[in-house]
């Protein structure tokens, strides 16, 4: 009973009337004063903060410095693929149109190409599941849920789709925004999965 | 260091001062690490949230109107991305059929003994509790803002946040009376 009345106080649940009524009792009952400072000072014993390894602090700002270049360069990466694919479409279009010889379109097309696939080597090379997981579909996914498959035909489905990835290993790279993310895990949650 | 100062710091960095940047990431990445850390329950997630919070701080600090403080701007985020971490490893642990990841202790950056087992007892109380009350109990008990701050970085009304509140306190002390 007095439990639940220090736990209102300390929550600042009590009104005017029951806050005072409280305070006057704490100044007077001293069982009530024992037992509200043993309640106190068990939560206050949990504020510590341990010693850390002051390494870690001191070389964040230089991970963070290299992963916002790493994340620049894919960007960069990404905006120069996508311009070069733009510019051999157009090319694609426009030049014959200009009776420009089609040996000479031939081969541009064909430098485009190679540059294009080399640049995408690159960037497999550089983001490992990232570019996989953005194929995952999670409407697939959710739509199956809803059909109240089984963990293993959900697991088929995974492994069907990605050959043996790790389901959470796509999960991990996959680029979720915030509102899917809250959307799934509700979704989940009505479907009482979680 | 006074709002004024955080106005300067980020000022200073959107007119192209790196090194304000560093000066603003050595202010709050403590309070964002042991913000997530105590929210997440060990080091390599708070590690992630906290790389994430500082990428975003980088990113998106000339959005920042200062129409908050800059901290309850940074809680707003860490809170943000926490969550949906919580609902992301969820999901995972669902999609993994009913795998559960253990971090290893092995990366932790706490080095001393004593504490360290005084966390672990804490993390596991932590993790018994709601999201939603761990939340409040983190932000008030340990951070020590007021509700009106905690209203702000969650989104909540002041009444949902006492009630959550008052059920976490009630929770962490069954279990420290229980330990």
């Amino acid at each position: 009973m007095n439990e639940e009345r220090i736990l209102k106080y300390l929550s600042d649940l009590m009104n005017e009337a029951e806050k005072s009524e409280f305070e006057r009792e704490l100044s007077t009952n001293e069982m009530l004063r024992a037992e509200y400072e043993k309640i106190k000072n068990g939560l206050n014993e949990l504020k510590f903060v341990p010693k850390t390894d002051e390494t870690y602090f001191r070389n964040l700002p230089v991970n963070i410095r290299e992963r916002i270049s790493r994340k620049k360069k894919k960007k960069y990466y990404r905006t120069f693929v996508a311009t070069a694919a733009f510019t051999v479409l157009i090319l694609f279009f426009i030049l014959p149109q200009n009776n420009k010889d089609n040996s000479e379109l031939l081969q541009t097309n064909f430098d485009f190409t190679y540059n294009i696939d080399q640049i995408n080597e690159e960037i497999y090379s550089n983001t490992s599941l990232d570019e996989i997981a953005e194929g995952f579909s999670l409407d697939r996914y959710l739509s199956n849920l809803s059909k109240n498959v089984s963990p293993e035909e959900v697991e088929e489905y995974l492994d069907e789709e990605y050959a043996g990835i790790p389901a959470d290993l796509i999960l991990e790279n996959l680029q979720i925004s915030d509102t899917e993310i809250e959307r799934i895990y509700n979704e989940l949650k009505k479907e009482k999965f979680l | 260091m006074s709002a004024k100062e955080d106005k300067e710091l980020v000022i200073d960095f959107l007119n192209g001062n790196e090194a304000a940047f560093n000066l603003l990431v050595r202010k709050y990445q403590n309070k964002i690490y042991w913000y997530a850390r105590r929210m997440l329950g060990n080091h390599s997630d708070a590690d992630e949230v906290t790389q994430e919070v500082l990428i975003t701080l980088y990113e998106k600090l000339n959005t920042f109107k200062f129409e908050s403080s800059l901290s309850t701007w940074i809680y707003k985020i860490t809170n943000s991305k926490t969550l949906n971490l919580i609902r992301k490893q969820k999901v995972r642990e669902f999609m993994s059929l009913d795998k559960i990841f253990n971090k290893s202790a092995s990366d932790d950056i706490i080095n001393d003994f004593e504490n360290a087992e005084k966390l672990e007892l804490l993390e596991k109380a932590l993790k018994q509790i709601p999201p939603k009350q761990r939340e409040v109990f983190v932000l008030r008990h340990f951070e020590e803002l007021s509700y009106n701050e905690i209203a702000e970085i969650t989104g909540k009304a002041v009444g949902t946040l006492k009630a959550n509140y008052f059920h976490a306190l009630k929770k962490i002390t069954e279990l420290i009376n229980n330990e």
